[in-house]
């Protein structure tokens, strides 16, 4: 078998799930909060492309920047409306709200949407590009370029710039940033609009090479989950590296091992990370003792 | 400040309830009373999450795949091995009940976030092995559960298993409630608000999660079992997030932190969908938004807001006669050091 | 005198309300002087809800049809039309309601199998008839029960046109199997599995696909390296979409042969984004053509009339042959109309008219599955070829 084709297509689809887990790390790095609706903005992204595309008919980069403009606001509103009033509250209870917006979310979409599975026109010409004896569909090559391009954006934004200095001092003490003169709520929101834009940047990405449907973003949230837990919750190069290797992974069991066994890796991957080294290959946050 | 005496009527009111309960048969035609199946089923299965989540604040997705273990338990027992079903009731409780201990053991020591995942990727590897494990569960086939035997009774009707369900509702709701007047009921409430201080004051932290987990899985086997007799045929697509959803629907409308929550979040999670049968539609757009709505705007959920009206008594997490006991202890030991 | 008048009054009044309610309880639910309900249920919501109106529509259609013309022997046909969103325990509910709360005679419904399945014990228990509208899993309809019928093909059964096809491709010894992990496809496997050996076949490897799943890259590539000259693609449109674009683009010729999942070719063609993905593909079918040919054209009309807005689909169609022959059979029993009646008519229908169906309709005492034969079609450019049982070149 081809494992040179098996590997490329695992990064391609690796690189989406990259995207996944860093929508899922910018959040948790600043608030400590998983949002579970991620799958849902994934969704929203992939649907607001579909809609430019097929449509309105747009262009195709047009459709790009509009969803990821629109999601990015949706995002910011959300955090505006739902979770500005509960950020102090504990945990549980921010994350019980992700998880009614992720529902309803899913439901507003299944009422224009939901008594279908859609499939995106392809954007590129259908001819793969084969060189060397390896096979790769030029979606897949871009996709791993806006990946590997969007991540290293993040992780030099944290590192250098003085937003991403307050948002990695937002997470780590709430009140202390505050005390300091960070605007805790502007770093909310540039945080949620963020990651709502790499959900969209996701979704459009992927729509072309995956079925569109409301209930398309669990899938996603669960591997970007699995990526982002392999490579660390709180590391954005670990949330690359994590994305590809779940997607290497993924492809080398269907192909190698079995088919029966390729879609469920992903949850065997998340349950022996947390219990053998939770904090994934780059993190650094301590388990919590008591 | 003594206990309120709660009125004369309020002291008979859960009696009372229960014996008007069952006069619900005479009253309803079968589609009624499959509802009213469904509304009891639900109830318990909210309880077992109100357990984990409400009193014990542990954020798991795991209770549908629970229920699932627990429906698959009793329809493989009874259909395929014979087993009476008075004996693969207990045994699908029991049988989930242990899967959920062990499932919780590595989770001890993960933060919340992470229990969260892990157990979501649980659920989704229990529905994976329901569908896959084709030799045990059929796979997608499924498995029915039809008129098993009960002591003697054929059970095939859905009067007969009203009585049925509403007997082990019964018994698991005053289960319950003695469990969380005891020790372990306010070990659950002190790690919810703090695991630090629970630590501290001498309580076990990792055994109070593990019997937690393992209670609430209980609940949801149990359960799962009597939504197996209720329906009559389970497939594994019923015991995923969507169930969950519905699940979390029930604790977080009905009240987090109160029994009679449960039940009041499972008639309305149960019978608006049929009473609306035709905004269909919408309904998943309506439960989302209900969910944040409460979760934002009224956390107690609707028990929260009877509390608050005096319909529903606030909850004591001790036996009854504690204050008196108390200070019995204490005037004994004050007549002990007196007698120094 | 007066007192013992005073004294029979009360007993006499008791007695005439019991007989009235006697009287009443004699009466077949579900009929009266002017109209017959006939109860149906489907996924008309939820992420399934594709399979819901597209398919009852075509039999309402139908039975629209019979009521501009007159009726039945006088009577209308009026539809209560309840949603199960393809959950058994809402199906269940569905039926129950159906059945005890508006009351209809008999019940023509059900898209999918796994609700159908969990309902199937209230038509028995009741009494009441039922007809399959889509659902095709093996269970519903064996063992076979005398209230249970269907015209549509079981799962099992579209396995021995798929393998009948197979067998007549020239030069064809190898073949392999894609499939989703689930009953639909798995009940379709395992009749192939049993029969391909006396066909001289040799099966060389089965994978499979999940549902839903948006990449098949593994997939193809091992049936690439497994050496099958045909694949049999057991899989729902959506995926067998998926499947025959990444078939193309790693360069897996095929042919394909698919369900009747994949009846609806030209809906496949428009998900494929790529008419030359479908260059080798066939599916299985149960209906005579596509929607858009002339000898369908009677079918298309209705659908035209009564439902101007939808979109026109084969999945109109699959319901119609059940339609036709409920509304054959309550005409033969004529003006005293009963639920066991009605039974014995559907037991006697012969060669029935099958609507845009490819088969004649026949039902036995001993048998309820009404229709046992498929063709499969293939799309050459923008039409659809009825190719038929056995293979034949149709590329122009």
């Amino acid at each position: 078998m081809d494992i040179a084709t098996l590997l490329l297509a695992g990064i391609a689809k690796g690189s989406l799930y990259a995207l996944a887990a860093l929508a899922l790390v910018l959040i948790y790095k600043t608030q400590d909060v998983v949002n579970f609706a991620f799958g849902e903005i994934f969704m929203f992204g992939a649907f607001s492309g579909y809609i430019s595309l097929k449509i309105l008919t747009l262009p195709y980069w047009l459709s790009f920047v509009l969803a990821v403009v629109t999601i990015g606001f949706f995002g910011a509103l959300i955090e505006r409306v739902a979770f500005r009033r509960v950020a102090h509250m504990p945990h549980l209870t921010l994350a019980m709200v992700t998880v009614g917006l992720s529902f309803a979310m899913k439901g507003a979409a299944r009422i224009p949407f939901g008594s279908d599975i859609y499939t995106f026109p392809p954007i590129f010409p259908d001819e793969p590009i084969r060189m060397a004896g390896v096979v790769v569909a030029p979606q897949g090559l871009a996709t791993i370029v806006v990946a590997v391009a969007v991540t290293g954006a993040f992780f030099l934004f944290f590192r250098r710039s003085s937003l991403g200095k307050q948002m990695r001092a937002t997470q780590q003490n709430m009140t202390g940033a505050r005390l300091v003169g960070v605007n805790v709520n502007k770093v909310f929101s540039v945080t949620w609009a963020l990651s709502a834009a790499v959900g969209a940047v996701a979704g459009v990405l992927a729509a072309p090479s995956v079925l569109v449907y409301p209930d398309m973003g669990v899938t996603f949230l669960l591997k970007g989950f699995a990526a982002a837990v392999l490579g660390g919750l709180d590391s954005v190069p670990g949330a690359i590296v994590g994305g590809f290797l779940v997607g290497i992974i993924e492809m080398l069991v269907g192909g190698l091992v079995s088919t029966a066994f390729q879609d469920v890796s992903a949850f065997f991957i998340i349950m022996l990370v947390l219990f053998l080294k939770p904090d994934g290959l780059f993190g650094v946050r301590a388990m919590s003792r008591v | 400040m003594r206990d309120p005496v709660p009125p004369a009527w309020r002291r008979y009111a859960e009696p009372v309830f229960l014996f008007a309960l069952l006069f619900v048969p005479l009253l309803t035609d079968k589609y009624t009373q499959y509802v009213c199946n469904l509304v009891l089923v639900y109830a318990l299965v909210g309880i077992g999450l109100n357990l984990l989540l409400g009193y014990a604040g542990q954020f798991a997705f795991a209770h549908a795949a629970f229920m699932g273990i627990g429906a698959y338990s009793a329809a493989l027992l009874t259909t395929r091995l014979g087993v009476p079903f008075w004996i693969s009731l207990p045994a699908a409780g029991a049988i989930a009940m242990i899967i959920g201990a062990i499932a919780v053991l590595p989770a001890l020591r993960m933060k919340r976030v992470y229990l969260a995942l892990a157990t979501i990727a649980f659920a989704e590897l229990v529905t994976w092995g329901l569908v896959h494990w084709k030799a045990v569960t059929l796979g997608t086939d499924g498995v029915d559960l039809k008129a098993p035997y009960f002591f003697g009774w054929r059970i095939g009707s859905d009067n007969t298993k009203y009585f049925v369900l509403l007997a082990v509702a019964a018994i698991m709701y005053l289960f319950a409630k003695r469990i969380l007047q005891s020790k372990i009921g306010r070990a659950f409430v002190a790690i919810r608000e703090n695991e630090i201080v629970a630590q501290c004051n001498g309580i076990d932290v990792a055994r109070t999660k593990t019997i937690a987990f393992a209670l609430s899985a209980f609940y949801a086997g149990i359960g799962g079992a009597l939504f197996a007799l209720t329906l009559g045929f389970i497939v594994p697509d019923g015991f995923g997030l969507g169930q969950i959803a519905l699940h979390f629907s029930i604790v977080v409308i009905g009240g987090l932190a109160s029994l009679p929550g449960s039940l009041i979040g499972a008639v309305l999670v149960t019978i608006l969908p049929e009473a609306l049968r035709g905004l269909q539609g919408v309904q998943e757009l309506v439960y989302g938004l209900t969910l944040m709505l409460f979760i934002l705007f009224m956390p107690s959920g609707i028990a929260g807001l009877l509390r608050k009206y005096g319909l529903l008594p606030r909850e004591i997490l001790a036996a009854p006669g504690w204050r008196e006991q108390a200070a019995e202890r204490r005037h004994a030991g004050a007549s002990a050091k007196a007698a120094e | 005198m007066k007192a013992i008048v005073h004294h029979i009054r009360k007993p006499a009044i008791a007695m005439a309300v019991l007989a009235c309610a006697a009287g009443a309880a004699f009466a077949e639910p579900g009929v009266t002087a002017t109209t017959i309900k006939i109860g149906m249920f489907g996924p008309l919501t939820g992420a399934t809800s594709v399979y819901g109106y597209p398919i009852n529509n075509g039999a309402i259609a139908v039975y629209n049809e019979v009521n501009a013309k007159g009726g039945i022997n006088g009577r209308k046909i009026e539809i209560v039309h309840e949603d199960d969103g393809c959950d058994p325990a809402k199906t269940r509910a569905a039926v129950k309601k159906l059945i005890h709360r508006d009351e209809v005679f008999m019940i023509h419904g059900g898209n999918c199998s796994a609700g159908v399945f969990a309902a199937r014990e209230e038509f028995i228990e009741n009494k009441v008839p039922f007809m399959v509208m889509a659902a095709t899993m093996d269970k519903i309809s064996s063992p076979m029960d005398r209230y249970i019928f269907t015209t549509t093909l079981p799962g099992s059964r579209d396995s021995g046109v798929i393998l009948n096809f197979l067998k007549s491709i020239p030069n064809v010894k190898k073949f392999a199997i894609i499939k989703h992990p689930d009953e639909w496809a798995e009940a379709k496997a395992s009749e192939i599995v049993k029969n391909y050996k006396e066909a001289g076949l040799e099966l060389v490897t089965t994978v499979e696909l999940e549902r839903k799943a948006s990449d098949a890259t593994a997939q193809v590539l091992r049936l690439q390296s497994s050496g099958a000259d045909v694949i049999a693609t057991l899989l729902y449109p959506p995926e067998a979409a998926v499947f025959l674009r990444d078939a193309l683009k790693y360069g897996l010729k095929g042919p394909f042969l698919g369900t009747v999942g994949t009846t609806d070719i030209k809906d496949l063609a428009e998900r494929a984004g790529n008419p030359a993905a479908l260059a080798n593909f066939y599916t299985a079918s149960f209906l005579k053509q596509g929607p858009d040919h002339p000898d369908m054209k009677e079918f298309s009309d209705l659908m035209r009339k009564y439902f101007p807005n939808d979109r026109l689909t084969s999945l109109n169609f699959y319901g119609m042959s059940g339609a036709y022959t409920i509304v054959d059979a309550l005409k033969r029993v004529g003006k005293d109309l009963t639920r066991e009646k009605v039974i014995a008519a559907l037991e006697q229908t012969k060669d029935g008219f099958a609507g845009p169906g490819a088969c004649k309709v026949n039902f036995t005492p001993q048998t309820r599955v009404g229709c046992l034969e498929g063709t499969m079609w293939k799309l050459v450019g923008d039409k659809i070829v009825n190719v038929g049982p056995t293979y034949r070149d149709v590329s122009n």
